[in-house]
């Protein structure tokens, strides 16, 4: 991949996943599109707060017998609270998110839905059939971008904001609804152990 | 009701709306759902403006070393206790602290009769349903090998602070549990929900030390489930100990077997009166570099004897070794257990001078002459008392720690095993 300038500051953008869609500057926080190769001013600066968090962007850790290095990350926030998302490149350089939420970590990938339930009809606590598996309401509301930071595979914006629903499987299984506009996107979440994620020297 | 924030401090101040006492908030991330006043038993739900729930102006705050607020590191984890959750089942009781971490989210150090386990829901599934195996079956979980411990019910009758659940007192879990010391993994299910746990077993001078909890920590009350043997010197003590016992073992049959000595003389040298020496026939010892022993046997019973012994020379009648011996036996029942003092036997060793031949004169001055009394002689005799008193103390100490893990194994299990198992 060629090397990409900050349209804004000239600085070198250094981009370390090949399918970015989105980075902002380390060094004057512009977020850039990066369409055709070509990288594009989006005109919005992105900032988010620092909070205690075991992961942490370019700081590689390992989980179980992997190796990870988070190079993008959004934060949204809700009316309770927040919840992270990051991510993160492995050893053979896919992607993969990961989704933390007050200890609960996931790693997330897109599933496809046979159908989409509309949000109005979800109830807390409410037993719902996706996919010809049980799941559990365990999480309903808005939630907002609050900002990002890093290299994403997919374009963002800060302020926007979604309704989505947590469900949890009778297995152990996670899974997130998230409601945009008149789609619907399903990710299907499998268990990280916090305490089996160790930051790599 | 008041808040009161205090600049950017993570714990928040907060009046109960029930009794006005001071509470506080301890930044339990945004899944708390109520708080419960620890002076008066009210619950409040902290998304709808903290509007009273229930009162649990009844319950009985139950003993727990870990107080509301409190801050210590687990694993490198730093977590602040925010909620408590008393339980009952089966007259016995326990208390969770609900603890939280900003990086690791919630979890529980449980407490029982001095005994602490940090508890925290994992969703790594077992090989078996829980809820159908015996005690000591096995199940694996999380690539550790547990043995199913107890399945039971529990219903809490103890809230206060922050929880993640509008908790109620009489509310019932049925847990199942397996073990592999320190580790313990189980199952939760309530009406609502399922999942599973994993808890490990803490020393409680680490909680203590961890949490900066004051004092010495309370005494433990008889085994917990997942409560480590805590080896310390015994294996060790154990370990050195076994070649020691197998040498020591060794040496005692080498000695019994090659090296009891030959026999020069076994014969009877009963006195025929009280003082009257009788005289055993002609031997020859042929070594007398070589250790003799000579033991006396009698059939005492309920009486004794003194008994003079004499090695002479065959020929010139000279005595070269001599010695006396009282020999009694006494035996009987009392209060219907019998019991017995006294030996009936009686052994010297000795060398003498030189090789030639020799008798023995034996007689009887006080005591019960009439009783039998057999003479055995042997020539290179090796001694193993000192082997066999290596042996007892090396066996006692190769075994301290097999039988200390046996002990304690039996008293981990006796609540859920019966006698037949």
């Amino acid at each position: 991949m060629d090397t990409l300038n900050c349209p804004q500051c000239g600085a070198e953008l250094p981009l370390s996943f090949r399918f970015a869609k989105l980075v902002v500057c380390p060094h004057c926080g512009s977020t850039i599109f990066l369409e055709d190769d070509a990288a594009r001013l989006a005109g919005e600066r992105s900032a988010l707060v620092e909070l205690p968090s075991l992961v942490q962007l370019k700081v590689p850790f390992r989980y179980r017998h992997a190796s990870y290095l988070p190079v993008g990350h959004i934060r949204y926030r809700h009316a309770f609270g927040y919840w992270d998302e990051w991510w993160l490149l492995d050893d053979g350089g896919q992607g993969v998110w990961l989704s933390v939420d007050e200890g609960d970590y996931a790693f997330e990938h897109l599933l496809p839905l046979e159908t989409s339930p509309d949000f109005r009809r979800l109830k807390l606590d409410d037993e719902l059939k996706l996919n010809d598996r049980e799941w559990h309401i365990t999480e309903l509301d808005k939630a907002c971008c609050e900002g990002f930071e890093g290299e994403l595979p997919e374009v963002v914006r800060v302020g926007e904001t979604f309704l989505y629903a947590h469900l949890s499987g009778r297995d152990g299984e996670l899974m997130t609804l998230e409601y945009l506009g008149n789609s619907v996107r399903a990710y299907a979440g499998k268990w990280v152990d916090p305490f089996d994620v160790r930051r790599e020297a | 009701m008041t808040f009161e924030k205090k600049s950017a401090a993570k714990v928040r101040g907060i009046q109960c709306t029930g009794c006005g006492a001071p509470l506080q908030l301890h930044g339990g991330g945004h899944r708390i759902r109520v708080l419960t006043c620890e002076y008066c038993g009210a619950e409040m739900d902290v998304r709808e403006d903290y509007a009273v729930l229930a009162r649990f102006s009844e319950q009985v705050s139950p003993f727990t070393p870990l107080k509301l607020g409190m801050r210590g590191e687990i694993d490198t984890v730093c977590f602040t206790v925010i909620g408590m959750v008393g339980w009952t089942s089966d007259g016995d009781a326990w208390v969770d602290s609900l603890l939280y971490s900003e990086t690791h989210g919630y979890a529980w150090m449980s407490y029982q009769q001095g005994h602490f386990v940090f508890e925290r829901r994992v969703r790594d599934l077992p090989n078996a349903a829980l809820w159908t195996l015996k005690a000591k079956d096995n199940f694996r979980a999380r690539g550790e090998v547990f043995r199913f411990y107890e399945r039971y019910r529990a219903s809490i009758v103890y809230v206060a602070g922050e929880l993640t659940w509008v908790a109620k007192l009489g509310d019932v879990t049925w847990l199942a549990e397996g073990i592999a010391p320190p580790l313990l993994y189980g199952a939760e299910r309530t009406e609502r929900e399922s999942g599973y746990f994993l808890g490990e077993y803490f020393q409680p001078k680490d909680v203590y030390q961890a949490f900066g909890i004051p004092g010495k920590p309370c005494k433990r009350i008889g085994v917990h489930p997942a409560q480590p043997l805590r080896a310390g010197l015994w294996r060790e003590l154990s370990r050195v100990a076994w070649p020691f016992a197998g040498f020591a073992s060794a040496m005692v049959l080498v000695l019994v077997f090659f090296f009891g000595g030959r026999e020069l003389l076994a014969e009877s040298v009963r006195s025929s009166a009280r003082g009257v020496e009788t005289l055993s026939r002609p031997f020859v010892i042929s070594d007398p570099n070589k250790l003799m022993k000579l033991e006396l046997e009698t059939d005492l019973s309920n009486s004794w004897m003194d008994v003079d012994v004499a090695l002479a020379q065959a020929k010139t009648g000279k005595e070269v070794f001599s010695f006396s011996r009282e020999i009694s036996y006494y035996s009987g029942v009392d209060g219907g257990e019998s019991w017995s003092e006294g030996s009936r036997r009686a052994v010297a060793l000795f060398k003498v001078p030189a090789a030639g031949d020799y008798v023995l004169r034996v007689s009887v001055p006080e005591g019960n002459f009439r009783s039998r009394l057999y003479a055995r002689l042997y020539e290179g005799y090796v001694g193993r008392r000192y082997f066999v008193i290596l042996m007892v103390i090396a066996l006692l100490a190769a075994l301290s720690w097999p039988l200390r893990r046996l002990f304690f194994e039996a008293r981990r299990w006796q609540p859920v095993v019966g006698e037949g198992d």
